[in-house]
């Protein structure tokens, strides 16, 4: 038995000794580049073409193959608008034999910054890898006087007693322009979350919002911190302690920072600073149209008017299986005329309850139910357990059109 | 590289069975040997699988000799020897050296009570080459769509290291003695070259892993310079029947 152990001890001694290297990557070629902020050091993300690829690409770290042939190289940072920054940097290259089947293997080393025309650079792995990881970190002074403001669409459920599942998601909105009152026009097009510049000359910045027919105002107020931070950045003037002194909106509130504390700091990489809020509606009924054997079935409306709204609901004769009707919140009952493409008119009238409750403190419409038709007309139904008005909008009426 | 290992498992096989067959046969549960830490002999002999891989091994030309001197329980051993190797590949390059070895270290003799001096031990050594190396490159450079050809050449190369070892020491034949040692070779370190990163360290062998296998056979010849201390045995105290 003892005589085994010590063979197996030996055989296995010897098993140990003979594998193979393994050739995949053998070179330790590869560069990893990481974008950061000052002072926060956070990751940002930049839009820089990537010369490996040779497209623009919106990343906060790229991995740059190296020449091993050579023992130096340049990385040219290409933005749109043909702005390009460089960085130049230096290695050493050695060279190891690996096998037979795998030849040689070059090793590179003691990578160093020779120059560049960024904010800042520095060479955190002095090692290139295989293919991850960061060497060498660039850093830009941070924007100072960037806000930022998301927009988003509150929404509750309630049968007109109470009130639950209240969430509230991000929302675009389609801006015709965003001005502010010391630079014009700072935004157009849809958006989500929009960074916009603050006056620095003063602690006060109102901003215009245009969205087809609706304009907000938003007035914020912050002090100015004017200071040398970074030394690569100079003197810059730094916000805090912002406010809102006046709205428009339905609703505003602080974002909240990494110490979930309200936003009132401008930080770059950015933040929300400010979240707009719209209230949901509360008196949007939904008209489904459907045949005779129940199935639903478009229908080419020309036009919608009711006693409560002037003009036409509709902008331009409308073909769908269903419409959305605002109820007037002023009164108990709505009377709608729904004029077909065959000159054929249908007058839908419903009542309701006005339960004077609202979903939300801001918001101040109240919650509809018990949606009743009348008087009662033949082909015109309100759906069985669906007399409360929801938002978006749930079925609530049937019209059987032949 | 199969027939090798053969022969290999088949040499570890017979030296472990010589071995502790003579101790069976020799050594009685109550012999005793007087400590003396005089050296009773020098123990010189060489390396048979050096000379093995120079004989049939294109890529592989070397010897070593090894010593050891007794002191009482503990061996110095000292260990000098030369090698070079050739590596050959067809699509990107040659890898060559040559150069010698030295290692000095302690080892520890686990059978004690044996009086042939049999030797089952372990120990530690520390190593030191010198050696040239030369490499040849053929590669393809991708940023200037061109092969490569590069050549480099280190005169003068030092590495050191550190083995634990451990083996057997058997008594064949009056002076002549044979064995094997199993060394783990670990924390080499090169002088920082300026083209080449060592692939191979005489003495050490293949540098592209952390630590190192390495095995010899030997055969000695033992040279005493004083008798051994005797071996004696205990009385055993006779129960008296009541």
């Amino acid at each position: 038995m003892k005589k085994l152990s010590w063979f197996a001890f030996f055989l296995l001694f010897f098993a140990s000794c003979l594998d193979d290297p393994d050739c995949y990557q053998l070179h330790n070629d590869f560069v990893g580049v990481t974008f950061r902020v000052m002072g926060t050091g956070k990751g940002d993300s930049v839009f820089v073409k990537n010369f490996t690829t040779d497209k623009f690409e919106h990343k906060p770290s790229f991995l740059y193959q190296i020449n091993y042939f050579e023992e130096k190289g340049t990385f040219s940072f290409e933005a749109p608008q043909d702005k390009t920054n460089f960085l130049s940097f230096a290695y050493t290259v050695k060279n190891q034999f690996i096998s037979e089947d795998c030849g040689s293997a070059f090793v590179l080393s003691g990578l160093h910054i020779l120059g560049h025309d960024l904010d800042s650079a520095r060479v955190i792995n002095a090692t290139p890898s295989k293919g991850s990881g960061t060497n060498i970190e660039i850093y830009r002074c941070p924007e100072t006087d960037t806000m930022t403001i998301d927009f988003n669409q509150l929404y509750a459920t309630s049968d007109g007693v109470i009130i639950t599942n209240k969430t509230s998601r991000h929302v675009s909105h389609q801006f015709e322009s965003i001005t502010t009152d010391f630079s014009g026009i700072v935004f157009t097009g849809p958006g989500t979350t929009i960074n916009l510049p603050v006056d620095t000359t003063k602690n006060e910045t109102t901003f215009t919002f245009k969205t087809g027919e609706t304009t907000n105002t938003l007035v914020v107020t912050y002090n100015l911190v004017t200071e040398q931070r970074y030394r690569p950045c100079g003197i810059q003037t730094f916000v805090n302690e912002l406010a809102i002194k006046e709205h428009t909106f339905d609703s505003v509130s602080f974002g909240l920072n990494a110490n979930d504390e309200p936003a009132r700091t401008l930080e770059d990489p950015h933040i929300a600073n400010l979240r707009v809020f719209d209230c949901p509606s509360t008196n949007l009924m939904q008209v489904n149209f459907i045949s005779s054997d129940g199935a639903a079935k478009s229908v080419t409306i020309k036009s919608i008017t009711a006693d409560h709204v002037a003009g036409d609901l509709l902008e331009k004769p409308y073909t769908n299986t269903t419409v959305t009707l605002p109820v007037d919140l002023a009164s108990s009952a709505s009377t709608f005329y729904i004029k077909y493409a065959n000159d054929t008119v249908d007058t839908l009238r419903v009542t309701y309850t006005n339960t004077g409750l609202q979903l939300y403190h801001a918001c101040p419409d109240p919650v509809i139910n018990g949606l009743v038709e009348s008087p009662d007309v033949s082909n015109i139904n309100v759906i069985t357990n669906s007399t409360v008005l929801k938002f978006p909008p749930a079925p609530n009426v049937e019209i059987t059109v032949n | 590289m199969s027939r090798l290992r053969l022969i290999n498992i088949s040499l570890l096989s017979l030296l472990s069975t010589l071995a502790f067959s003579q101790k069976s046969d020799s050594v009685r549960a109550d012999s005793v040997i007087k400590h003396s830490f005089i050296p009773t002999g020098v123990r010189v002999g060489t390396d048979l699988i050096s000379l093995f891989k120079t004989q049939f091994q294109d890529d592989f030309n070397g010897w070593e000799v090894n010593a050891d001197v007794d002191f009482h329980r503990y061996y110095l051993a000292i260990d000098y020897g030369a090698g070079s190797r050739t590596f050959l590949s067809d699509t990107s390059g040659n890898y060559s050296n040559d150069g010698t070895y030295w290692r000095v270290g302690v080892d520890v003799n686990l059978l004690l009570k044996d009086p042939d001096r049999n030797m089952v031990f372990f120990g530690a050594r520390y190593g030191k080459a010198n050696f040239s190396q030369d490499l040849t490159v053929l590669a393809w450079n991708q940023f200037t769509n061109s092969r490569e050809y590069l050549e480099y050449h280190d005169g003068s190369v030092n590495a050191h290291w550190i083995e634990l070892t451990g083996g057997l020491r058997v008594k064949i034949w009056r002076a002549m003695w044979m064995g094997y040692t199993a060394r783990f070779k670990f924390g080499l370190q090169s002088d920082d070259t300026e083209n080449i990163i060592p692939s191979d360290v005489p003495g050490y062998g293949r540098t592209n892993k952390d630590s190192y296998w390495g095995f010899n056979y030997q055969i000695f010849v033992r040279i005493p310079v004083r008798k051994p201390p005797p071996v004696t045995y205990k009385l055993k105290k006779k129960k008296k029947k009541v």
